[in-house]
């Protein structure tokens, strides 16, 4: 239930940004962090070794 | 070695009663306190009693260590990580169980088969084992109970359940002594295990380092590979960038030889890791290139693996529209909203900074937030914290480097 709710919701967003980014798509991207540097960084998703 | 217990299983194997078996050479009532161990009978008695069911005593005492011995081979293939093997001698175990059920190893056979269920990732039948271990508990040896313990913290960190796999692990320090020390090496590794996924590095590398050490002595080669792995994922959380390149140069060298495909890929996701950390994008673009072409499409590993790519592209201001294709198809494929958040949040990069700032707030930042990727939360916060913070909006940087510190490693 709570999976079926986030993807309307994800939707329901995502359609309500939909008009505004084709008007700003042509916009150069201002500073998006580049270059940054440890805990800065994006993480990525984990993977571990096995635990079990 | 019970012998009443294996009296009786013979007996009703053979669909004899009790007074038909001990006609002549016992009472009914002897052969009852023989058969629930309360009473040890002369070997006269038990000779005659298994002749007329035509078992050889001495045979059969034969047979009780062998499957004993079987029982400790198996338990040490699962320690050494020796998959194959394992499943060989399980199959055997499990084609005895009944006569195993009979005896005093039921105890051992029933909690090595948890361990076995969670080498197989099948979570309905350990959890139905945990049950069945509940009820046998009283009947256990000191060793059992020492076994027992790692064994279950294992199921608690497998199936998630943190907070009582903690408190075992408190319960577990105050008797310490009483791990077999097999399995101390396994404490350590879960330790650092449960520590890394809340997020305190510090902690989880103490305890990689202690079951380093311990496998490494005890040449335990495999667990040894996932010991020094888990080690350079905390090195790398940690900044400690020497010590992380060269254990993944290590664990990259020996599971290549050991022809360890798995391990190898993930060492090499993890350096990757590393070196973007350092800003070394372009080291890391070619690795994550490297590992995508051996990964097969659309599993858990390929989807990490393509994000990351994802991630280091952007970084380096490369061409990201065919990886954001395969993202898309992807996450239409899986209709997975973690893959659909990470999809709008990289067509996003492509936008203003406000747009995608906007967006992680609104909807990225909850979702990870929610969903307990804590780690990717965390990086989201202190990206929103500086946004916030260039903007003048203090009140927000606050709320948002809140959260950075507070889920972060609590630093004693």
């Amino acid at each position: 239930m709570k999976r079926k709710l986030s993807i309307i919701l994800l939707t329901a967003l995502l359609a309500a940004f939909a008009g505004t980014g084709s008007a700003l798509a042509l916009e150069p991207n201002d500073s998006v962090s580049t270059n940054a540097k440890g805990d800065q960084n994006l993480t990525p998703p984990s993977i571990l070794p096995p635990q079990v | 070695m019970n012998i009443g217990s294996i009296l009786k299983y013979y007996r009703m194997k053979n669909n004899l009663t009790q007074a038909e078996l001990s006609e002549g050479i016992c009472s009914i009532s002897h052969l009852s306190k023989i058969e629930s161990n309360k009473y040890v009978p002369h070997i006269e008695t038990i000779n005659e009693l298994f002749n007329r069911m035509n078992i050889e005593w001495e045979q059969e005492v034969n047979s009780y260590e062998y499957w004993k011995e079987k029982l400790e081979t198996f338990i040490m293939h699962s320690v050494y990580y020796d998959l194959t093997s394992m499943e060989e001698v399980y199959a055997e175990l499990s084609a005895q169980e009944d006569y195993l059920q009979s005896t005093d190893l039921v105890n051992r056979y029933e909690l090595y088969k948890l361990r076995y269920y969670l080498f197989k990732r099948d979570i309905p039948r350990a959890t139905q084992q945990t049950a069945i271990l509940k009820r046998m508990e009283k009947s256990f040896t000191d060793y059992e109970k020492g076994v027992s313990k790692v064994i279950y913290l294992m199921y608690d960190i497998f199936t998630q359940n943190f907070t009582e796999a903690e408190g075992r692990l408190e319960r577990i320090e105050e008797f310490r002594e009483r791990i077999p020390h097999m399995f101390e090496g396994e404490l350590f590794y879960q330790r650092a295990y449960l520590l890394h996924n809340r997020a305190q590095y510090s902690k989880s590398t103490y305890y990689a380092e202690m079951a380093v050490d311990h496998f490494r002595k005890d040449s335990n080669y495999i667990r040894l590979l996932h010991a020094q792995l888990l080690l350079a994922i905390n090195y790398t959380k940690r900044d400690f960038t020497l010590q992380a390149e060269g254990l993944f140069k290590t664990i990259l060298r020996n599971a290549k030889m050991m022809e360890k495909d798995q391990l190898y890929q993930g060492a090499l996701y993890n350096y990757s890791v590393l070196q973007n950390r350092r800003g070394l994008h372009s080291s890391a673009y070619d690795m994550l290139k490297e590992l995508k072409a051996l990964l097969e499409a659309g599993t858990d590993y390929y989807q990490a693996v393509l994000i990351h790519l994802l991630q280091t592209a952007v970084e380096e201001n490369k061409e990201i529209d065919l990886l954001l294709d395969e993202l898309e198809e992807l996450a239409g494929r899986k209709k997975d909203p973690y893959l659909e958040v990470q999809l709008e949040y990289f067509r996003k990069t492509k936008l203003s900074q406000q747009e995608l700032f906007d967006y992680c707030e609104q909807i990225v930042f909850p979702f990870l937030k929610k969903h307990d990727y804590i780690g990717e939360a965390r990086s989201i916060a202190y990206r929103l914290a500086n946004y916030y913070r260039s903007t003048g909006n203090d009140g927000k940087a606050d709320m948002y480097s809140l959260y950075y510190y507070d889920k972060g490693e609590k630093e004693s």
